[in-house]
């Protein structure tokens, strides 16, 4: 073979003609990052990193369970729950750390934050100078957001996947959404002074209650 | 995840939108890439390349059955009348390019017109070297040879950029 055929192989399988070669593949791989520097980079949509995070999470639970089922009958409770609690502690760190970044792309910085936090947390917040409240419709919850943006909607009767939103003025801004950690769903938003109420809807966008902020 | 998300994001999408040309499509693909990642990281290897260049191998080839599967590209291929495809450099969208992006992309600008849309026809349609030949009109070889040539000199452009300080 001439060194051109080789790099002519190599060049369909960097462009995806030919099938990925089950073994390493330098000249292929050279290739490909030159076309890796091809293309403009383009800004993803706005809320396109919180699907994303919703969808790796979607997918990440399920995989434990199937882990686990087999063994299940052989565990003990506290086993599981102890599983259960640091699956879903490292899922919302990493979420967290997913989320966090759009904050410097997308304005304002908006986001939910899915993060195991206690009832002590949320005391500590609402007791913060500027700090605001209020009680969700329905009997679903509480809600506190700090001068700073950080806020929590806290006591939910729901443990399955909610949406947060916030009214400011005629705007209303869904923030994403999430399972609740322990009846808490952490949320920040980038303008807290602009918000005047917030809302939790199921995640495809069914009120199930709203709470006006209270002034500090 | 921060920093694969922060710096590979906009690579992602951009490359989706480019050969999907359509927004909602593009969203899908780039989701599917970051959760594939997410799911099996193990499956990169540095070894092999950049996090880029892995991403945007996935990018293309989940981009490009999307394509194929919905027997768009001749369909796309006369819509965009054979002419190359203009970069898109919509001061909104454009993220600023690196040194390395630049060089390569200022390589493929320099490249002869036939060598250009053989590459771009290639990549961004998903296009074999033969259904290159067949909608160009030229023997399979030539299509070869211009790909080839296009392809060392936007690969000895990226090498140069990172040999230099």
């Amino acid at each position: 073979m001439t060194d051109d055929e080789r790099d002519d192989r190599a060049i369909a399988r960097a462009l995806g003609m030919e099938n990925e070669p089950s073994s390493p593949d330098a000249e292929a791989d050279a290739y490909r990052e030159v076309l890796a520097h091809l293309s403009d980079e383009v800004a993803p949509p706005a809320g396109l990193q919180d699907r994303v995070v919703e969808a790796a999470l979607a997918r990440r639970p399920a995989a434990t369970t199937a882990i686990s089922g087999a063994a299940r009958r052989r565990r003990t409770r506290a086993r599981v729950a102890a599983m259960s609690a640091a699956v879903a502690v490292a899922a919302g760190v990493v979420i967290a750390v997913l989320i966090a970044n759009s904050a410097s792309t997308t304005k304002p910085a908006n986001r939910v934050e899915p993060i195991a936090v206690s009832r002590d947390d949320v005391a500590a917040l609402a007791t913060r100078p500027g700090a605001r409240t209020g009680t969700l419709s329905n009997g679903l919850g509480h809600v506190v957001i700090a001068a700073d943006g950080q806020g929590y909607v806290y006591d939910l009767t729901r443990s399955d996947p909610v949406a947060v939103w916030v009214d400011a003025g005629s705007r209303r801004t869904r923030l994403g959404s999430a399972a609740p950690q322990g009846g808490i769903l952490g949320f920040r938003v980038g303008h807290p002074d602009d918000v005047t109420g917030v809302e939790v809807t199921t995640t495809n966008g069914s009120e199930l209650g709203r709470a006006p902020l209270t002034a500090p | 995840m921060r920093e694969v998300w922060g710096a590979h994001a906009g690579a992602v999408y951009g490359l989706a939108m480019r050969v999907l040309n359509n927004a909602s499509m593009a969203e899908e693909v780039t989701q599917d890439v970051f959760v594939r990642l997410w799911e099996d990281p193990a499956r990169f290897d540095a070894a092999r390349g950049s996090l880029r260049s892995f991403l945007l191998a996935m990018t293309h080839s989940r981009a490009v059955e999307r394509v194929r599967a919905e027997a768009s590209v001749r369909r796309r291929h006369e819509a965009a009348g054979r002419e190359p495809v203009v970069a898109n450099d919509d001061p909104a969208h454009v993220v600023a390019s690196s040194e390395a992006r630049a060089a390569v992309q200022r390589a493929l600008c320099e490249l002869p017109d036939d060598q250009r849309l053989a590459i771009e026809m290639a990549y961004y349609e998903g296009l074999s070297y033969r259904e290159v030949a067949d909608a160009l009109g030229e023997a399979e070889g030539t299509v070869k040879y211009r790909i080839r040539t296009g392809m060392r000199k936007m690969r000895a452009a990226l090498q140069a950029a990172e040999v230099s300080p």
